[in-house]
This record gives C-alpha cells, sequence and structure tokens, in this order.
C-alpha cells in the first residue's frame, strides 16, 4: 500500500467514523452564515453561534487525532502498517477537508447572503481561513499528545493559563493588545511550533516528550507575544510619501509633577499625581496620529529600574496639525528617595491617513474606499464591511458633531469575517459622511527625561 | 533452525523498579513457543520490546531479524499481534475491520478471512463494541491470521475466555501453526500444553529455562519415596538443589525432580535417603510444573 493510498484509505475510514461530528459542524457553520448574513450587528446569537462553530471544530479535530492516539500502548493501530507520515497527512487532510472547508464555504455563503461577492473577497476569506487553520493545527498538537477529550482539554487550560502566568512573570508591561504588525510573524511562529511537535510525536510517538514540549512552546509563546520588539524605523519610511511626513514632529513634554489634573484614593489620603503629556506637532492634512500603548522605566538613584505602564491608548486618533496625543497620569511603583534619575519613556504610536467619504448609501453594497462596502441594513443603519482588512481599516461616522467608530470586527484575534457595524441611531436620510483611517505603520519613539525627581512620580503626601 | 526472535541481556527498568533483567531469548522459526511466569514476571514487557512498543532500558533484540527498535510498518506486514487488552475501533463491524485492515496487508487473503470469519462464528455486521470480550479476541484473531503472518505474538489471549472460545482460538492457532512461528504469553497451561513445541519460564524478570516441550516434560517428575518409618531422612538442606518442594512424613518423602533421569535420579534417591522401600516416579502436567517453579521461587532463600 503506497503512501498515498493508505493516506486516502485512512481519510475515508476517518470521514465514515466521525460523520455524525462533520454533519453537525456543517449545520453550525450553515446556522452561523446565516445569523451573520440575517444580523450583521453584534448580536449574541451570531456570537454563540460562530463560538459553537469554533468549538465543535475543535472537539472534531481532537476526536479524529485521538481516533489513532499516539499516547499509549493499548491502540491496536500501533501493531498494524501504519506508516507515520501517512497517518499525520491523512489527520492534516482530515482537518483541512472537514474543518477547513465547511467554514471558507459558509463564510463565502454569508458574504453572497449579504449580497458581496465572495471572488471579489477571496484573499481575505483565505486569510481568514489560513488564521483559522493554525489555529486548528494547533489544536491538533494538543490532541495528539493527549488521550482523550478531559486530557486534552487540561493541557489547553494549562497551557493557556502557564502562558498568561509566565507572560506576566517577564513581562508585565504585556497589554494583551498585540501590536497587529507582528500577528503573521507570531502566527508563522505559532504554526512552525506545532508542526514541529507534530512531526516528533507522529515519527517517535515520545508524546510525554511531546507533552512537555508541547506546554513549553505554550510558556514561551506568551511571552514572545508579549515582548515582541516594537518597529524602530523611522517615520519617514514607513509613510508612503516622505514629503508629508518629514515634518512629523513627536514631542513628550515631560513631567508636570504635582498637577492636580488626575487624582485618586490611595489608602486613607487624597493623593495628587503628576501628568505627563506627549503631543504631535506638524501632522500634514489627512494624517493622523494613533497612540497604542506606552510603557516607562524609571531608573532611581539605587540603580533599580522601576518599569510601569500606562493604560493602552486605544481612542487617541486626531487629525489636525498640532494636538495632544496623550495627557494622563503615571502611577509609579516605588518610592526612590529624593535623588533625581532618569525617566525614559517608550511610545509605540501609528500613523493613520484619514479619507472622509461622503456616500448615500442604499441597501446595495457600494465601494467607499478599496477593500471597504457599505450598505443600507437593517432599520436602515449604516453597515459597512471589510473582510480582511481589520485592522488596517479604522472607519467612524461622523454625526452630530462628533467622530464614532463604527463597531468591532467580531471575534478580534481575526476569526470570522471582519465587520463593522455602526452601534449608534442615524437620522432617516441616507448620506452618511464616514471617515475612512488607512492605517500606514507602526513606529517606535524612545524619549528620555533626565533629572525627574521621584517625589515627581510619587503621589504628594 | 534459523530464529524469528530473539533477545540479547535485555533489562527494563521503570524509575528505580526493575522489571527485566539481562533476558536473553531465542524463539526458533516454525516453533510454537509457550511464555509462561507468574504475574508480574515481565511477560508482557518483554512482548511490548519485542513489539518496539516500548523500548528496553539495555540490551538488543530481533524481529524477524530486524532490531526490535527499528520493528516498523513493514516488519508489521509479517507480524500478528493479539494482546488480551487491547483497544480496538470499536464503532467499526466486525466486517468493516477486516475490511479496513485488508489494503495494509499485501499477503491479504480473503478466502481466509471468510474462513475463520466462519470458524470463529463471527457476526459480520455488528459493531465490535456490541462484541463479548470472546467475540473481540476471536476479531482481533481473525485479522492477524488472515495474512498468513510470518510471526503471530499473542499476549494472554486466553485471559478471562470461557473453554468453548479457549478452545475456537486454540484451533484456529493450531491449523496456523503449521506455517507460522507462534509466541503466546498465557496463564492457561493447558492449552498451552496443547500445542506448545517450547516452553519459556519468567521469573522476577529472569528467564529460568527456555527448552522444548518435550524435553520439560521429560525432565519434571514428581517422586514419591516409601522409607522406613524408623530411617532417619536428612534435611532439606543436604538435600540436591534440583530437588524442589520437598515433603517428609515418618514413612514418605516427596518431593520433585527438576532433572530427572531414571537411573541418575534412584542413585540419588539411595545416597540421600538410603535404601527405599518403592520409588513412585509420575509425569508433571505444565500447569504442575508451573505451580511447583511459583511456589519455589516464593519460598525463602
Amino acid at each position: 500500500m503506497s503512501h498515498m493510498s493508505q493516506l486516502f484509505h485512512i481519510l475515508k475510514k476517518d470521514a465514515r467514523c466521525f460523520s455524525a461530528e462533520i454533519a453537525l459542524l456543517l449545520a453550525l457553520s450553515v446556522a452561523s452564515a446565516w445569523m451573520q448574513a440575517r444580523n450583521p450587528y453584534h448580536s449574541y446569537w451570531s456570537e454563540a453561534s460562530q463560538l459553537l462553530t469554533m468549538l465543535a471544530a475543535v472537539y472534531l479535530i481532537a476526536r479524529v487525532v485521538q481516533a489513532e492516539a499516539l499516547d499509549g500502548d493499548r491502540q491496536f493501530w500501533i501493531t498494524r502498517p501504519y506508516r507515520w507520515n501517512s497517518l499525520l497527512a491523512a489527520k492534516l487532510l482530515f482537518i483541512v477537508v472537514f474543518a477547513g472547508l465547511p467554514v471558507f464555504f459558509t463564510h463565502a455563503g454569508a458574504l453572497a447572503l449579504m449580497q458581496l461577492s465572495p471572488a471579489s473577497w477571496l484573499a481575505p476569506l483565505a486569510a481568514a481561513n489560513i488564521r483559522l487553520l493554525i489555529a486548528a493545527l494547533v489544536a491538533a498538537t494538543l490532541a495528539s499528545v493527549t488521550k482523550g477529550i478531559a486530557q486534552y482539554c487540561l493541557l489547553a487550560v494549562l497551557a493557556f493559563y502557564g502562558g498568561a502566568f509566565v507572560s506576566e512573570m517577564i513581562a508585565p508591561t504585556w497589554t494583551r493588545e498585540l501590536l497587529p504588525q507582528y500577528w503573521p510573524f507570531l502566527a508563522a511562529t505559532a504554526a512552525a511550533m506545532a508542526l514541529g511537535i507534530l512531526l516528533v510525536a507522529y515519527r517517535t510517538r515520545w508524546t510525554v516528550a511531546c507533552r512537555v514540549a508541547a506546554i513549553g512552546a505554550c510558556l514561551l509563546w506568551a511571552p514572545l507575544v508579549s515582548v515582541t520588539p516594537a518597529s524602530e524605523r523611522p517615520i519617514t519610511e514607513i509613510t508612503p510619501e516622505p514629503k508629508e511626513s518629514a515634518s512629523v514632529e513627536i514631542k513628550v513634554d515631560g513631567i508636570q509633577s504635582a498637577s492636580s489634573v488626575a487624582s485618586m484614593r490611595q489608602g486613607e489620603r487624597r493623593v495628587s499625581l503628576p501628568e505627563l503629556t506627549i503631543s504631535v506637532r506638524g501632522i500634514p492634512d489627512g494624517l493622523g496620529i494613533s497612540a497604542y500603548r506606552l510603557a516607562a522605566d524609571f531608573q532611581g538613584a539605587s540603580g533599580r529600574k522601576v518599569s510601569w505602564q500606562v493604560q493602552p491608548l486605544w481612542g487617541t486618533e486626531v487629525q489636525g496639525t498640532d494636538h495632544p496625543v496623550f495627557k494622563s497620569a503615571i502611577v509609579p511603583r516605588s518610592n526612590e528617595g529624593d535623588r533625581p534619575g532618569l525617566l525614559q519613556i517608550t511610545s509605540h504610536m501609528q500613523l493613520v491617513r484619514w479619507h472622509p467619504r461622503t456616500v448615500t448609501l442604499t441597501r446595495a453594497p457600494i465601494d467607499v474606499f478599496p477593500g471597504l462596502q457599505c450598505y443600507l441594513g437593517p432599520q436602515d443603519r449604516p453597515v459597512c464591511r471589510a473582510p480582511g482588512r481589520w485592522p488596517s481599516l479604522d472607519v467612524r461616522i461622523v454625526a452630530a458633531g462628533t467622530t464614532l467608530p463604527l463597531g468591532q470586527p467580531l471575534f478580534p484575534g481575526g476569526f470570522g469575517l471582519d465587520l463593522f457595524v455602526e452601534r449608534m441611531s442615524r437620522n432617516a436620510d441616507s448620506e452618511v459622511t464616514l471617515l475612512v483611517g488607512e492605517r500606514l505603520g507602526w513606529f517606535t519613539r524612545h524619549t528620555e527625561v533626565d533629572g525627574v525627581r521621584p517625589m515627581d512620580l510619587v503621589p504628594a503626601r | 533452525m534459523s530464529t524469528v526472535l530473539n533477545a540479547r541481556d535485555i533489562s527494563k527498568r521503570y524509575g528505580k523498579t526493575t522489571v527485566l533483567e539481562g533476558l536473553n531469548l531465542d524463539v526458533d522459526e516454525g516453533s510454537v513457543f509457550g511464555f509462561i511466569g507468574p504475574n508480574g514476571a515481565g511477560k508482557t514487557t518483554t512482548i511490548k520490546i519485542l513489539m518496539n512498543i516500548i523500548r528496553p532500558s539495555e540490551g538488543r533484540a530481533e524481529v524477524l531479524g530486524v532490531d526490535s527498535r527499528r520493528v516498523g510498518p513493514k516488519e508489521f506486514e509479517r507480524i500478528g499481534y493479539v494482546s488480551e487488552n487491547q483497544e480496538m475501533p470499536d464503532w467499526m463491524t466486525v466486517d468493516y475491520f477486516l475490511n479496513y485492515l485488508r489494503p495494509f496487508y499485501p499477503s491479504w487473503d480473503t478466502v481466509r478471512a471468510d474462513e475463520l470469519l466462519r470458524q470463529f462464528q463471527l457476526p459480520r455486521h455488528r459493531k465490535l463494541s456490541q462484541l463479548s470480550r470472546g467475540m473481540r479476541m476471536k476479531a482481533m484473531l481473525a485479522s492477524s491470521l488472515a495474512y498468513r503472518p510470518r510471526l503471530i505474538v499473542l499476549d494472554e489471549p486466553f485471559s478471562g475466555l470461557d473453554p468453548m472460545v479457549r478452545e475456537d482460538l486454540v484451533q484456529g492457532l493450531v491449523e496456523s501453526a503449521a506455517e507460522t512461528t507462534i509466541l503466546i504469553s498465557s496463564h492457561d497451561l493447558a492449552d498451552i500444553e496443547t500445542f506448545a513445541s517450547h516452553i519459556g519460564y519468567l521469573e522476577h524478570g529472569r528467564l529460568l529455562f527456555s527448552e522444548e516441550m518435550t524435553s520439560l516434560a521429560a525432565r519434571f517428575r514428581e517422586i514419591e519415596v516409601a522409607v522406613e518409618p524408623s530411617a532417619c531422612v536428612p534435611g532439606g538442606p543436604q538435600w540436591p538443589r534440583h530437588w524442589l518442594r520437598p515433603e517428609t512424613t515418618p514413612a514418605l518423602v516427596r518431593f520433585v525432580d527438576t532433572r530427572f533421569e531414571d537411573e541418575r535420579t534412584r542413585s540419588e534417591i539411595r545416597q540421600v535417603l538410603g535404601e527405599a522401600l518403592h520409588i513412585s516416579v509420575n509425569p508433571m502436567s505444565l500447569r504442575e510444573i508451573f505451580v511447583t517453579l511459583a511456589r519455589n521461587a516464593e519460598r525463602p532463600a
């Protein structure tokens, strides 16, 4: 029996064995697509159906991998002429054919139901499904080194919480909001780790060692996410038109100690906190800046470095020529005496090019921006869809003198179709002004402020 | 005669527990090798090492001329393995199970498979999960005999089965014995005795002996010696080491001679016990030999 015929022989057997589970996954996928198409707004039912679909897919993957369990010494197949590479390939092919393709086609079906041509969204659909397949690969790896669903779930929980714990220990400034430019790298790393462990597990059946490796990979991967360095490229290189960005200047105004802008309770006393302002000046028209996160280190007289993080800076997108991006209080963690020290501030920012669009929406989708289609959804509320383009696009609606973001993508980790939905009620007329933010690239700025006295950082008594 | 299986100085340790220690084993081609020993002696561990299910801590074994650590798909095309507690794909029917395995084996004989199904009275369309323990063993055996393997390894195949099922399994094995080599570990010594050509006895991870069944049956005898009631019978330490389980009463001495040869045994009796009134020599079944050896091992040194 050749490798290929053995592969298809095992695949056929698995398809027959798990026909009920496959049918259930298909039914859930169809229901999920139908719900997405019927109700483009955020709906618990829609999200629950997607979550159920994912759980069904993960369950199916675990069952099919464990049908020929690697762990143990009593399985019938280990003393039969199974080739490890045919077995592994059969399992991977099963995952692609019976878990990946149904999800792909139901996504495509959902698009079609939403009057969007699946053919024109093929690339983002494929990208979304590749992300799903990487997640499936990780699930298959955990299944291959465990025996039974209970052990599988236990290992998954252990790996997840272990990773989170180690990550917190190694990099306490991790925001849990990954810098999007590293997603492909991190996804590729996860896929490579998973595939490596799968290959070793199937080749050797050293399941204990592979289980340890799988936990180790999970423990390593999470810190890898948190310590992934930010881009150090100059700002002029990441903007498509250097002329526009050459004048952009980022200025940290430094410490304004004992400001009364912010206050908090500490013990029984009211305390005042120092305040830090980061300003961006000389932003050309049409460009904006988005501060993503900011971390600060203070090295006091004792030489000990104290690190802390200011809350992630969502919602600071601006446009204009001169704008404070960040203005808030810093809460230091340690009293370092009175001698001045060095305050280092690292900020991750992003340039955004804003494209105002005033469009008249109809029930049929219209192209508002490359990769972005909008239409009037149920209750005549505007719906914008940008499959696969999140987070490269940021869509806002201008109404009543204010700018509001249009919803969030479903599954922020990038699963499923990315969807922007307006969450505010709007006027009866169908003309809307949208601001489409095209995220251009990330950059990091390091700023040092010397001579900062710890008392500037410590809440005043 | 070439050997199909051999093991040299095989040891297996789990932490500080030694399961096998310096095991040497040879199984000749065409033989039916009964692998016996008390519980925990290391029979299953030995078989798992030979089947490359686990690896030895030390030593080397060869199966069909291949290092046991390299036994893989190519070798398993010629090996049939049946174990008492093997997990099976319970969702399959008997028919589907055999049809599923068929393409894996180039030498699969469909006619033979049908014969085995009929012989074992296996219900073709019943799921494996719905079969009794005996029927499952029959299905496993049928799936392992249908491709006429060069070597069949059975680990406690008769355990917990009723006599009828055991008879069916033995019958199936006997029919295949002419064209294959069989290694069978079992506690069911009466069944093994009927068709084993060789016996290996394992105890505490060591192979105490491995020899032909005829030779084993010839050298083990239960001896009863009638002596004068007033005769002074010496204590056990002065007896030959190959006299096992000695029992003495005022007029009778009973023991098992493990190196029985009529002339030599009578001469030894004279030397140790003096003139006997009567000597009775009784052949022993494999079960009696097994119990004698096991009891002897339990006795403090």
